[in-house]
């Protein structure tokens, strides 16, 4: 049974619009119209919006604006040392202290964006390079499974990380198909399908109490690599990625490892980061850290990322300048 | 091609731009190309399996209207369903029959060892296989005569709007309006917009966010099942699949209606059903119908006796249920459903005046938390999975996080539940459908604005593509 305004009749066959059909046509051009507004408004003003709701997307925008400026040297001399990595890197080290303690010898800055994996890193660091900036050291901090995950951002991950180039490529590494790709290439040249996600994230942060610890809890991390065998193999394919990436441009890479409770066969990564001509920092063994020095069992507290940051401080000064510039 | 992602939109506005400038013949030709560009956008071997299978019917239908001998015709009908079902079956079931044999003959201490293949599920073949079924059984029946056509049939069993999840299109109502020159009608278009947009709403904006909740309470991302979190997954999930299925549903029919077809109404706010029948009437209405008029009637319906109808209602139901997955989550559901249709229609017989008995609002209320109990069981990755969720009815905990989930759910599932008190009351069949045309533009962008700021971020697979 169709409500009265269907245009057919109960077989389903046309019959006489009930209503004006120059008003319909009218109806059709200001939906259109107000359609194309409302698009075009997304386009030109999410990067705006965004920036003016998230905290966390000024510090990314700012980070990246300064990372794509580095240069290997300050102007007195000092090499440019660029970390980057997630939500591990920023709550595990503390980079304010990691700054001073470092600044006679190095600049070290940040970059970090959360929930990003291996991909997004890859290609991200790719882009970053094409794009003119060229530290002398990039610190990527992945856990052992993020390293060897093939989840990447997504839209965000499009539009910010990777370079229209490398789109086939990331559409294999990431193995997505037609439908998910086809996205990742309007998003590439999207503000609004980039940003959509994070928009929505901050409205709820706004309309919901107690947003973030929900989020925390059921956001989508996508699959975790638990099977050794595949992690370990995904890592012997990776690291000379990362070691290739190396060569070309020219600048010393280094994978980080942070802190976990459980085993994450980061040394078995490590033996293969040497094998691969990349170094892998295992600075705290796994499950060396206690549970009182995390915050939720994997990002670290206060008191953890003052120990770890400690470490990499050291490790920092005392080895950095043995690793093998690229070519 | 999912329905709510950037590509989809750019492949309908070339088809329908393309589609408007041809004439009839080459309208439904270039529909046909466009339905298996779709279709073949997922994997193109499924596109010859589909092929063939549309081709198999084609042919089995005509020589069906143009033999007399019933016992040819009988034959050929068979032989249709034979390779129809074959195909489903395999497909489809292939690896759950063999499974469960297993599980049986391994309880028994029988050693056994049966193959296991790697098979992938082509899109949409519960929907185009029950279609042909459809087709077939009405030329058997001579309710209509065959299409001689082949593109005209296989554009009805493709057309790209229903091909992956229905609505299952009656052989009746889809194929006289291929057969037949279609105007472009303003109104049907501009009804046809109005409904995409109220349908990504319901999928992008309802069922993608409370997707997150269910996920995270079937997860066990809220901790082991208790009270608080079994209510959280079951009205999630109930809220993410009728906002998913009837979004979809919308945006294929708003799809057609841009391209002058009209498909039938496929939910009727199922959640205001005041019994476990009414919730039938309203809920993936072209399947019940479908089961109704293929399988229970031709079972006996209610015609032999009140045991052959409770049998009839059983049988129906479990099949209905297997027809959504290869699982016993989904026969359990099904078998729940039949048997609340049964005990209905036991405790109702003859006596039509317990209907009124209660309240209406707390018969809705009631078969609404009957339904959400049978969504465990569609819900749940196994049998177990669905036990141990129910054994949170015995369980309390409380988390610091559970009162902003409750409200997530609320700001996502009230709107929706707002959406069909007014259909409801107005009768329209989407929101503003009676109103002039300025409420509807508003409306329209209303929900653009609303998915635009709240719509998930990222596209979610609709549930019953699987299917």
């Amino acid at each position: 049974m169709h409500s009265s305004t269907s245009s057919f009749d109960a077989g389903g066959l046309p019959v006489a619009a009930t209503r004006s059909t120059m008003t319909a046509r009218k109806g059709i051009i200001a939906l259109l119209l107000g359609l194309a507004v409302i698009l075009l408004g997304l386009e030109t003003a999410s990067p705006f919006i965004l920036t003016h709701l998230s905290r966390i997307e000024r510090r990314v925008e700012n980070e990246t604006r300064d990372a794509r400026a580095l240069g290997p040297f300050t102007a007195d001399g000092r090499p440019t040392v660029l970390l980057t990595g997630n939500s591990l890197l920023i709550e595990g080290v503390q980079m304010d202290a990691l700054h001073d303690t470092l600044a006679p010898q190095y600049e070290v800055s940040r970059l970090a964006i959360e929930q990003t994996h291996y991909l997004d890193w890859y290609f991200g660091i790719r882009r970053l390079l094409e794009q003119g900036s060229h530290p002398s050291v990039i610190i990527l901090s992945l856990a052992t499974d993020q390293l060897a995950s093939r989840f990447t951002l997504g839209e965000s991950f499009a539009h910010r990380q990777m370079s229209i180039r490398d789109f086939p490529l990331a559409v294999r590494e990431a193995n997505l198909d037609k439908t998910t790709a086809s996205t990742y290439l309007f998003a590439h040249w999207s503000n609004w399908l980039a940003d959509k996600g994070f928009i929505r994230q901050d409205v709820l942060i706004l309309l919901v109490p107690n947003f973030r610890d929900l989020a925390a809890r059921i956001a989508d991390h996508g699959p975790h690599v638990n099977d050794p065998s595949v992690l370990l193999r995904m890592a012997q394919q990776r690291l000379p990625e990362l070691h290739d990436l190396s060569e070309t441009y020219g600048v010393k890479i280094v994978l980080l490892v942070p802190p976990t409770l459980h085993q994450d066969h980061s040394q078995e990564v490590q033996e293969l980061g040497e094998n691969s001509g990349v170094p892998v920092w295992v600075l705290v063994s796994p499950g060396e850290f206690s549970r009182d020095l995390f915050r939720d069992g994997f990002h670290l507290n206060r008191q953890g990322s003052q120990i770890f940051t400690e470490r990499l401080a050291d490790q920092i000064r005392t080895k950095i300048g043995d690793i093998p510039p690229g070519k | 091609m999912l329905f709510d992602t950037p590509i989809f939109f750019v492949f309908l506005s070339v088809v329908v731009a393309v589609y408007w400038c041809l004439g009839f013949r080459n309208q439904n030709r270039f529909l046909l190309v466009a339905s298996y560009l779709f279709y073949g956008w997922w994997d193109w071997r499924f596109l010859c399996l589909m092929i063939a299978s549309t081709i198999i019917d084609y042919f089995i239908a005509i020589k069906i209207a143009d033999t007399k001998d019933p016992r040819i015709r009988r034959a050929l009908l068979v032989l249709s369903l034979v390779v129809n079902f074959s195909i489903l079956g395999f497909f489809k079931y292939f690896n759950f029959f063999a499974d469960s044999a297993f599980t049986a003959l391994s309880a028994l201490k029988i050693p056994a060892s049966l193959p296991f293949l790697r098979i992938i599920l082509p899109p949409g073949i519960s929907f185009y296989t029950f279609q042909e079924v459809a087709y077939i059984v009405d030329v058997y029946y001579e309710r209509l005569p065959p299409s001689r056509s082949f593109i005209d049939y296989g554009l009805f069993i493709t057309l790209f709007p229903h091909l992956i999840a229905g609505p299952i299109q009656r052989p009746s109502h889809l194929l006289p309006q291929v057969q037949k020159p279609r105007q472009w009608d303003s109104e049907k278009g501009f009804d046809g917009m109005l409904l995409i947009l109220e349908g990504l709403f319901r999928k992008c904006v309802i069922a993608d966010n409370c997707a997150l909740i269910a996920n995270a309470a079937f997860g066990g991302a809220f901790g082991r099942p208790t009270i608080p979190v079994l209510l959280l997954g079951t009205y999630a999930f109930a809220w993410q699949i009728y906002g998913d299925f009837s979004g979809y549903s919308d945006i294929a029919r708003g799809c057609a209606q841009l391209m002058g077809f009209h498909f039938m109404v496929n939910f009727r706010q199922p959640y205001l059903a005041d019994s476990i029948q009414d919730f039938w009437r309203r809920w993936h209405i072209s399947l019940s119908t479908w089961l109704r008029d293929y399988l229970y009637i031709p079972l006996g319906g209610n015609r032999f006796g009140e045991r052959k109808t409770y049998r009839n209602l059983m049988l129906t139901m479990l099949l209905g249920g297997l027809w959504h997955g290869a699982n016993w989550t989904f026969v359990v559901w099904g078998g729940l459903h039949g048997a609340g249709l049964a005990a209905e229609r036991k405790l109702t017989r003859g006596k039509p005046e317990t209907r009124g008995q209660l309240p209406r609002w707390i018969k809705r209320i009631l078969i609404f938390h009957f339904v959400c109990l049978t969504w465990i069981f569609f819900r749940a990755a196994s049998l177990r999975s669905a036990w141990e969720m129910l054994k949170g009815l015995g369980r309390w905990s409380w988390k610091p996080e559970f009162p902003a989930a409750f409200l997530f759910l609320a700001i996502f599932s009230i709107p929706l539940l707002l959406v069909d008190l007014y259909l409801e009351s107005s009768g329209d069949e989407y929101c503003f459908a009676s109103a002039t045309v300025q409420p509807r533009v508003a409306f329209g962008l209303a929900c653009a604005l609303v998915i635009a700021f709240l719509g998930a971020n990222q596209a979610n697979a609709f549930i019953y593509f699987q299917f």
